[in-house]
């Protein structure tokens, strides 16, 4: 089984470096692919120092975009397992294994890491976790499933996964509609309770007026997933 | 209804635009496709300006009350046909330039691993 962890890095100087020293200790055998959204810091000078395989955009694409660069990469080098690490560091790459074996135990085609189920860990704000338990109904109303955090990024797809994904991929706030687009193709996905950690540095991407445009653009996203063709 | 001499300033501006149009086409700076929709609304607004009565049954046929009105509506709603297609020929862009952009990163990428290995090689 190849395994690719992609890493999606936008000026993530402050966090890139932490980040990739903690995949020291994942015994599991995989590669690891860093891609810089065309950062203004020196985020892939840095993560080239450290020895990560870097892929650099041109120019600006959203977190949509640049994981499909990835998706796109693992596709033509046949690897048989992703895995997406947001480059803030919230995710801990010593989850990635619990994230990968229900995959390699042909138990799932994607799995999302979950902070909702053990509840350990940085839990995000109130108002977060209200537009999350939102979007938790909303797709159970559609897929007939719960999914409680519908928009970790913390994931891992196999391959027929991800070739849907390099076909179409959502170019901002992709988490909670690709996940219905994949659940709605009768493809199973699960959820593992792992731990994410707050960001050290930086903001988030999604904040003030963005919060009401990201919930307006994925309900609609959702809603006009149940036309398209499975 | 329409005087002579606007009669006259209107088709005089409509044929130009549309010869306008054509050169672009003939010169290979516009894509046909993309400006169809205008070659048909200059058209349109020939025939109006030569038959100004096709606005009036034009209005009565939809039911509109002032011919004037009619003609409000058919510019607005060429004007949003002529918008939504430049939304959509913009959106077609963007994913073109999206893919292409991914594509020409990994190439990068193995290119420069490439050159990387093959210096190993020679030193």
């Amino acid at each position: 089984m190849k395994i690719l962890v992609i890493i999606p890095a936008h000026n993530e100087s402050k966090n890139i470096v932490d980040l990739l020293k903690k995949f020291d200790k994942v015994t599991l055998s995989i590669d690891i692919v860093v891609i810089d959204d065309a950062s203004q810091d020196n985020t892939s000078t840095i993560a080239q120092n450290m020895g990560a395989k870097i892929i650099r955009l041109p120019f600006n694409l959203g977190i949509g975009g640049t994981m499909q660069t990835g998706y796109l990469y693992a596709y033509y080098n046949d690897y048989d397992i992703t895995v997406q690490v947001d480059g803030d560091g919230q995710h801990n790459p010593g989850d990635i294994e619990t994230l990968v074996n229900p995959i390699i135990n042909n138990e799932a085609d994607m799995v999302i890491g979950s902070r909702f189920i053990e509840f350990k860990g940085f839990q995000s704000s109130y108002i977060r976790q209200l537009g999350i338990k939102y979007f938790e109904n909303l797709i159970y109303l559609i897929t007939g499933n719960r999914y409680t955090d519908p928009t970790s990024g913390f994931r891992a797809c196999n391959r027929k996964v991800f070739a849907n994904f390099v076909k179409y991929y959502p170019c901002d706030y992709p988490e909670p509609e690709s996940l219905v687009t994949i659940s709605r193709k009768k493809l199973k996905v699960i959820e593992v309770p792992t731990v994410m950690n707050e960001r050290k540095e930086g903001q988030s991407s999604i904040r003030s007026f963005k919060i009401l445009y990201y919930m307006f653009k994925v309900t609609l996203a959702i809603l006009i997933d149940i036309f398209k063709k499975r | 209804m329409l005087e002579t001499k606007l009669q006259i300033f209107i088709l005089t501006i409509s044929f130009l635009f549309i010869i306008f149009i054509f050169h672009f086409v003939r010169k290979e700076i516009l894509e046909l496709k993309y400006t169809i929709v205008w070659i048909i609304t200059g058209l349109i607004i020939i025939l109006i300006a030569f038959l100004p009565q096709s606005i009036t049954i034009f209005s009565k046929l939809i039911g509109i009350k002032l011919p004037i009105n009619a003609l409000f509506f058919m510019s607005l709603f060429f004007i949003l046909v002529i918008v939504f297609t430049m939304t959509v020929a913009i959106s077609k862009l963007s994913l073109r330039i999206t893919k292409l952009a991914q594509e020409i990163s990994i190439l990068k990428f193995k290119v420069e691993n490439f050159n990387e290995e093959n210096q190993k090689k020679k030193t």
